[in-house]
């Protein structure tokens, strides 16, 4: 009898859940855009920002979506071109009459960008770069998830103290771009507050050979050497730094790279000592539960395990920021809505950084927590080295622009 | 205090850093000459400048990082990636080439254009467009005038020179060469001579493919591999104006002049204008010499 009872029960629930579905779908949906690179230099940044989103939009949209609504996406590819990104805005919010466009790819698309979105009264959040323009004083419509160089710079040269408190000569590796520009011109006044002394490397962002750079390195002996540079750069000049005899630390800034390509270069280099990433979310290898539900979360939508990276997990935050934006704006929300309620939203990530996502009327980017890991050579991967450090979005330093 | 046991600074000071240097400077040199050749030996056979020599190269070396991760030994993964890098070069001579032969050289250079970005899409779509790095031939360090040199690096520059080398002597020592150097000479006269000019202009390609299949092979073994790496192709391109378009004298000491001034500022002064040294003096020297160093000035065309 109790099981017939317990049949009946169940069935009843798979229809209503059934119908909340059915009815959910029925709904006009939420209509929103998504602009990144992923066909140009950066689809291995940028692809698996993208995944980790539509991991989260899907597991979203099955339980019913958001205020019994569906999130539909409108994807568009800028090719890392930002006249492109910016026509591609224009198509997205007149023709698709998407009310946000979101990730956006590097620091080049993103003031074009967000021109647009306070023309047209639309948000646009950025999921991996970051301008000024999200910093107190924030621009109106121009929001961001992602690693602001100049905050990144700042928080650099304390989560280097802690680590090697020995102090000495701190190098601050980057392209030549106003991003990287930023980047070591930050690291370059806190490392100096705290007891370091400063040399810098700023090479060409088109550059593939990185034999003269890890020479560099090697010849400047410093103490510490820190780098702010995208994607597959990093562990380029890692690999290079290792192969022409520098065996001292480096600290590696997640600018949205792969833990696996950097795991090989290491390999490649033969050398596994001395390297650390930190970052603003939490790495694929990292320990937490969240973690490992993202990762099931991403087989869902094809991510096989083994391509699971820290892009992915700051890919599913931004669309964490999404999801509750929507919530909080309900419906209908339109851009101009919409920006009403990222103005004063906060999100709890789970743990997925050291707090919540806060942006307030002024501060469009917030607070941001940042993690050190250190690698592993037993396990072969990167393991989490202390407690998240602070950083104010707030910039504590004056440094001048590049022109 | 966190990982206050780490330890801190450089723990291995660099040893004979010229020695190093040297080597480093030789590899890239190299492997811009491997690519610069190829160009050459098109140019010389068909009088088409090949954008998409890069393209080729880090197509190529996609192509043996994607057989080298799903298990197969480097002995059966290089052999397999020429292979495929010689039926690319028929592919791409017979289906493009060939139709275009006698119209004014911008088709030929336009038609190299499609070639490249129909390649970076192939990239993109087979490879996903990510960064991968292969697993190095040789591991560890060779020790050489009392330099701690690393063995990959040492085998990169050795192996490209001699590439280098097998390409010049084709041209130079065997009869395809003596046929291929008839065609540069005077394509109509060696047609009439009975020199299968189809043949010879597709086993130019061929090799030309091959020599950038080898240098995208030896770039992954000591850089990463990404879309981006196509680049290398125009510091051969650089190398190529800069020696003459038709002379592989002028492809080897092009690639040396692009390797070290692209070193020597990297190293000794503002590394953000790294790039610009080359085309710098490419600017130079075609100022001076429009034909290149060591080109023919008769084949200099407006293009």
């Amino acid at each position: 009898m109790s099981q017939r009872i317990a049949v009946l029960a169940g069935s009843a629930l798979l229809l209503c859940t059934s119908i909340g579905v059915i009815h959910s779908q029925t709904q006009q949906p939420y209509v929103i855009g998504y602009i990144s690179d992923f066909s140009g230099p950066f689809v291995d940044t940028f692809s698996p920002v993208h995944d980790g989103f539509r991991a989260h939009i899907n597991m979203v949209n099955l339980a019913g979506g958001v205020n019994g609504r569906q999130i539909k996406t409108v994807v568009r590819d800028d090719q890392l071109n930002a006249t492109r990104a910016a026509s591609l805005m224009r198509e997205l919010v007149t023709s698709e009459e998407v009310n946000s466009i979101w990730s956006l790819s590097l620091s080049s698309t993103l003031p074009g960008i967000y021109a647009l979105a306070k023309r047209f009264n639309v948000p646009a959040i950025s999921s991996v770069s970051a301008i000024k323009s999200t910093l107190p004083p924030a621009e109106d419509y121009a929001y961001s998830t992602g690693s602001p160089f100049e905050v990144a710079g700042e928080v650099s040269a304390k989560l280097a103290i802690k680590l090697f408190p020995s102090k000495g000569k701190l190098m601050c590796v980057t392209i030549d771009s106003a991003g990287g520009f930023a980047a070591c011109g930050h690291t370059a006044a806190s490392a100096s507050a705290v007891g370091f002394t400063n040399d810098s490397l700023m090479f060409p962002p088109a550059k593939v050979e990185y034999g003269a750079i890890g020479q560099r390195i090697a010849n400047s002996q410093p103490a510490v050497v820190v780098t702010h540079l995208p994607a597959g750069l990093a562990p380029g000049v890692l690999l290079a730094a290792r192969s022409a005899g520098y065996r001292g630390p480096m600290l590696l800034h997640n600018v949205a790279f792969n833990e696996a390509t950097l795991v090989k270069a290491m390999e490649t280099a033969g050398n596994f000592e001395n390297t650390h990433v930190f970052s603003r979310y939490v790495l694929a290898h990292d320990p937490l539960p969240a973690v490992a539900e993202i990762g099931r979360a991403l087989e869902k939508v094809g991510v096989k395990p083994a391509d699971f990276s820290g892009n992915h997990i700051a890919g599913w935050v931004h669309g964490k920021l999404a999801v509750e934006a929507l919530r909080k704006c309900g419906f209908p929300c339109n851009g101009e809505k919409l920006n009403a309620t990222l103005s004063s939203l906060s999100v709890d990530t789970g743990g997925l950084s050291g707090g919540p996502i806060t942006f307030k009327a002024d501060d469009h980017q917030g607070t941001s927590w940042w993690k050190t890991y250190s690698f592993d050579p037993a396990s072969k991967k990167f393991k989490p080295t202390g407690e998240w450090v602070e950083a104010a979005s707030k910039l504590a330093y004056t440094v001048g622009e590049k022109k | 205090m966190l990982g206050a046991g780490l330890p801190a600074g450089p723990v291995r000071p660099a040893q004979g850093a010229s020695i190093q240097q040297l080597t480093t400077v030789l590899g890239v040199a190299g492997i811009y000459a491997l690519l610069a050749t190829g160009i050459v030996l098109v140019y010389r056979t068909s009088r088409v400048v090949n954008l998409a020599q890069g393209h080729l190269a880090i197509l190529c070396a996609f192509f043996v990082a994607a057989l080298l991760a799903a298990g197969y030994h480097w002995a059966a993964a290089l052999p397999a990636t020429i292979a495929v890098g010689c039926v690319l070069a028929a592919v791409i001579y017979f289906a493009v080439m060939r139709r275009i032969v006698g119209e004014p050289p911008f088709v030929g250079l336009m038609a190299t254009v499609g070639i490249a970005i129909l390649l970076r899409g192939v990239m993109v779509v087979a490879f996903g467009g990510v960064t991968i790095t292969t697993q190095p031939l040789l591991s560890g360090s060779v020790s050489l005038f009392g330099a701690d040199l690393s063995a990959t690096h040492v085998l990169v520059a050795v192996a490209a020179w001699l590439l280098v080398g097998v390409i010049v002597a084709i041209n130079h020592f065997t009869s395809i060469g003596l046929f291929m150097r008839a065609t540069t000479d005077n394509v109509i006269l060696a047609a009439q001579r009975g020199v299968n000019i189809d043949r010879i202009v597709c086993l130019a390609w061929v090799i030309a493919v091959c020599a950038a299949a080898a240098g995208g092979f030896l770039h992954s073994q000591r850089a990463l591999v990404s879309t981006a790496a196509i680049l290398i192709g125009v510091s051969a391109l650089i190398a190529a104006l800069i020696g003459g378009m038709d002379s592989f004298r002028g492809a080897v000491i092009g690639a040396l002049a692009v390797a070290v001034s692209e070193y020597f500022v990297l190293l000794h002064f503002e590394a953000r204008y790294a790039d610009l040294a080359p085309v710098a003096l490419m600017l130079v020297i075609l100022t001076i010499r429009p034909w290149g160093l060591f080109g023919t000035p008769e084949e200099v065309e407006r293009v």
